[in-house]
């Protein structure tokens, strides 16, 4: 079964960026859905029932912070995976995400190799194949 | 468009450090460009893109950018590469604000230390010709391809703490 992976930024290169170091990380047959603020994504998880949510704090209407608390809030999205990724990732701020329920906080800009450690327990076998996860 | 400084680039070593190494870790990872730290103010040339950026937690200051449209149009071009056919101004622009805003999130998170929380705004584009003049500003330069730019942050709690 395909991944389906919602990214949360308001900004659309953060969300290329996103999107092509998720690829290089393994999840390049992954389904990805975009959405400009917290409220979007948040209506997409539920309607594509997504596998890993990922998001932006800093955005217009409902930002990061809000959509995590609403997405493990809600007995349908309560065990899925939101990794924010924001440029605020000082250790005060991660400790808030993680109090949370973030799966994952990392800062802006993305580390791949980073990416790559967090998201490791998320990829699967027989969806992703060992040359995407070792591809650079 | 002429950026002049009126401070010396080494005056605060740690605010000097946190900024500079935010550029560079924003550019290198976000265009695949490294920039060059310039030792001295220079004319920032042609047609220019300003975008700030409001901190207002724990300190109250402003970053700016002020980059040519030549060289963010170029970041544009290769962060997208054949991704994206025509690269039109409005993605140049949130480009731009996505650079600005990483800098300016990278260097809190350098200067916090991790112990404090910071809160900053949303990147606006100054459309209008607008320089900051005021007294606490200070510019920092750097060239990516012999194209320059400024980074500049106002604010005064970084003096005080001198």
């Amino acid at each position: 079964m395909k991944k389906t992976i919602v990214i949360a930024d308001d900004s659309r290169t953060a969300r290329f960026l996103i999107r092509q170091y998720l690829e290089m990380a393994g999840f390049s047959q992954a389904e990805f859905l975009e959405a400009e603020n917290g409220r979007q994504a948040l209506q997409l998880a539920k309607d594509r029932q997504a596998h890993i949510l990922f998001t932006d704090y800093k955005m217009p209407e409902m930002d990061g912070l809000d959509l995590l608390r609403r997405v493990k809030a809600s007995p349908k999205l309560h065990d899925l995976p939101v990794v924010v990724i924001t440029s605020f990732a000082n250790q005060a701020k991660i400790d808030e995400f993680s109090e949370n329920g973030a799966y994952a906080v990392l800062q802006k800009p993305l580390l791949l190799s980073k990416l790559r450690k967090a998201m490791q327990p998320l990829l699967t076998d027989e969806n992703y194949g060992e040359q995407d996860i070792e591809r650079e | 468009m002429k950026i002049t400084e009126n401070r010396t680039l080494n005056e605060n070593s740690s605010l000097h450090k946190a900024l500079v190494d935010a550029v560079l870790a924003t550019m290198e990872n976000i265009a695949f460009e490294e920039p060059e730290v310039l030792p001295d103010p220079i004319t920032i040339a042609g047609e220019i893109l300003t975008f700030t950026l409001q901190v207002v937690s724990p300190y109250l200051l402003l970053t700016k950018i002020d980059i040519p449209q030549k060289l963010a149009a170029k970041l544009t071009q290769t962060i997208y590469r054949d991704d994206e056919k025509e690269i039109s101004g409005v993605l140049i622009d949130d480009t731009v604000g996505e650079i600005l805003n990483t800098i300016t999130g990278n260097m809190m998170g350098n200067l916090t230390l991790g112990e404090r929380i910071f809160e900053m705004g949303l990147p606006q584009k100054i459309t209008e010709e607008k320089r900051i003049t005021g007294e606490n500003i200070r510019n920092f330069f750097f060239r990516i391809e012999d194209i320059p730019f400024c980074v500049s942050i106002d604010g005064d709690v970084f003096i005080e703490k001198e």
